[in-house]
């Protein structure tokens, strides 16, 4: 049985973690507060002792400094390229610091592949979420099973780094996509709309977009769409800003959006799920009520 | 029961077209050379909207502005003139509702029932007969209209019985629409210049929550080299100038509206009042000079010249 070590921290990992351990022994070390132990999961202590004992090593920190840290170290260095370890880095790393971290370790004999996991729910990973894989196409080939046991979407984006910025477009986009569905629902609302109604009639239109297919029934209704926090959100959007800035896009409303998510991770806390931003647009807008009549 | 129909440009004359041969079908138009072509698929030309008015039972209107419909209805020889009681006026004019209400209200004193049914959708689906129609006032009076707007569409929609609703829900979906496209290539520009393929992108965006109708339509259209838009880009502009406009009078913030729109209206200065729609995809590669698709190679005889 093919033995995966598994350094990380977060929600993210602990999920990562917990799908891994149904299918794949697995040794775990925990780089952050959230405790990843799940049922078949074995601990340990360093990365050194992580690499000893695993066939392929999966990375799962969104802290480049965390993951340059662990990555650099002599003893992981010496311990995984004696074997030409595979190593998958499924958090969000910066891209441009995946291709050099990508380049250092091919040197010294370690393959470095980035395959972040984009999702806002992870309890519907099959809908709408994916694994955003950069590496060559015969180590995805033997990646495959670890990556369909995470989740069953994995696209291949070209060469290591592609996935980790294929992510960050994909988080700016779909975190416009709710920001732009809650500040028009809330101009609707006010000028007499209903929420069904702007359900209806907007997802049958050119208006729709994945946010308002869930966020606007869920909101009449009183559910929950998201697990995702604000914080991570707004770490996503820091990032993809910072890209913007090097490569020189301008992205003026992708831009806007990683301020509103700051705002509102400040305001209501970063560990808020997504789904509170509602009640930002509910004071903003100054409703009393949602319009769910 | 006898139709009218006002306003045979673009979009009015694509649902216009529609209510050939099911309904006697009166049409105004300024442009002589569109009536002409609904007169030879066999509608009658009137030669002023009271005229048109005083021969139909509902009167639809399909103009650029509420200030054309305000001229339509009530100016010299308007629509108002040939009314008479139990008659239907159906506005389909992309405009602004509180306009609406009042033209409702100044026509519920001819007891003429007044509401408003704007579409969304890109005109190919208003020539196929499938746009939506969102309508909004009367309840009776949307019921006795129904099979007309059937006609034109199978997709229609009632929002209440408000008048004006349905304009304001065409605002939300434009709006809507707008801020996730204009975002939407915004951040695959962003993409390309770090070296992801437009149609890796498109891939990525369409299997998850960052899907939406831009994604779906307008950027395989890219790859492809396809149009995916016909539209006025001063009309677009138009739109937005309401939708924030709605939210103003509401005292409701649109932070990514604003921006939204003020990227439009870049465009629009940038490439002048004919530009289209379409065309803001140039405006947002320039600006982050970069290009959606890699331009093709010279083939080889050019590159020894």
């Amino acid at each position: 049985m093919t033995t995966i070590g598994l350094a990380g921290s977060g929600e993210v990992a602990a999920f990562v973690t917990r799908q891994l351990a149904r299918k794949y022994a697995l040794r775990v070390l925990n780089t952050g507060d959230v405790s990843l132990l799940c049922e078949g999961a074995a601990e340990v202590h360093d990365i050194a002792a992580l690499a000893t004992g695993a066939d392929i090593v999966v990375l799962c920190t969104d802290s480049d400094e965390v993951r340059t840290t662990l990555l650099r170290s002599p003893d992981w260095l010496k311990a995984s390229s004696a074997e030409k370890r595979i190593l998958i880095d499924m958090g969000q790393g910066d891209p441009d610091e995946t291709r050099t971290l990508a380049k250092d370790l091919g040197d010294a004999g370690i393959m470095l592949v980035d395959a972040p996991l984009y999702t806002e729910n992870t309890a519907t990973v099959p809908d709408a979420s994916a694994i955003f894989f950069g590496g060559p196409a015969t180590v995805l080939d033997s990646v495959q099973g670890i990556l369909d046991a995470v989740c069953p979407k994995v696209i291949h984006c070209g060469d290591a780094g592609n996935g980790h910025a294929m992510r960050l477009v994909v988080a700016a986009i779909a975190a416009c996509n709710r920001l732009i569905t809650y500040e028009c629902a809330a101009m609707g609302v006010r000028n007499g709309l209903t929420l069904p109604d702007m359900a209806t009639v907007l997802n049958k239109s050119s208006g729709y977009n994945s946010a308002s297919a869930r966020v606007l029934p869920a909101l009449t209704a009183n559910e929950q769409t998201a697990d995702v926090t604000l914080g991570s959100w707004a770490d996503d959007l820091r990032k993809a800003s910072a890209l913007g800035m090097r490569y020189g896009a301008p992205m003026l409303i992708a831009t806007m959006a990683r301020s509103t998510l700051d705002a509102a991770a400040n305001r209501l806390g970063a560990s808020s799920t997504v789904d509170r931003l509602a009640e930002i647009w509910e004071i903003d807008a100054g409703l009393t009520a949602r319009g769910a009549g | 029961m006898r139709i009218g129909y006002i306003g045979l440009g673009a979009m009015g004359g694509a649902l216009a077209r529609h209510l050939i041969g099911k309904f006697p079908l009166s049409v105004f138009d300024l442009n002589q050379k569109a009536v002409e072509s609904f007169v030879e698929l066999g509608a009658t030309a009137t030669a002023t909207p009271a005229e048109l008015a005083r021969s139909s039972d509902v009167i639809l209107l399909c103009l650029p502005r509420s200030s054309d419909v305000q001229a339509v209805l009530f100016g010299p020889n308007g629509v108002a003139e040939g009314l008479s009681a139990g008659k239907i006026v159906v506005d389909q004019t992309s405009g602004v509702p509180s306009e609406t209400r009042g033209f409702a209200r100044k026509l519920e004193e001819m007891d003429v029932s007044l509401f408003d049914a704007p579409v969304s959708g890109a005109m190919a689906t208003a020539i196929a007969g499938t746009i939506s129609i969102i309508a909004s006032g009367p309840d009776a009076a949307f019921r006795k209209a129904l099979p007309v707007l059937q006609a034109i569409s199978p997709n229609v929609f009632h929002c209440g019985e408000r008048v004006g609703n349905g304009q304001t829900m065409k605002t939300v979906n434009n709006m809507m629409n707008v801020s996730c496209r204009l975002a939407t290539l915004e951040v695959v520009a962003m993409g390309r210049k770090v070296g992801l393929s437009l149609e890796a992108m498109t891939d990525a965006i369409n299997a998850t929550t960052a899907r939406n109708y831009t994604s779906q339509g307008m950027l395989p259209a890219i790859a492809e080299g396809r149009q995916s838009t016909k539209f006025w880009l001063a009309l677009q502009v138009k739109d937005i100038h309401q939708a924030i406009g709605l939210a103003a009078e509401q005292k409701v913030p649109m932070p990514i509206g604003g921006a939204a729109r003020s990227i439009l209206q870049i465009g629009l200065n940038s490439l002048g009042k004919d530009a289209q729609l379409e065309q803001m995809i140039g405006v947002i590669e320039s600006m982050a000079d970069t290009r959606f698709v890699d331009a093709p190679k010279p083939a080889k005889s050019q590159e020894v010249k």
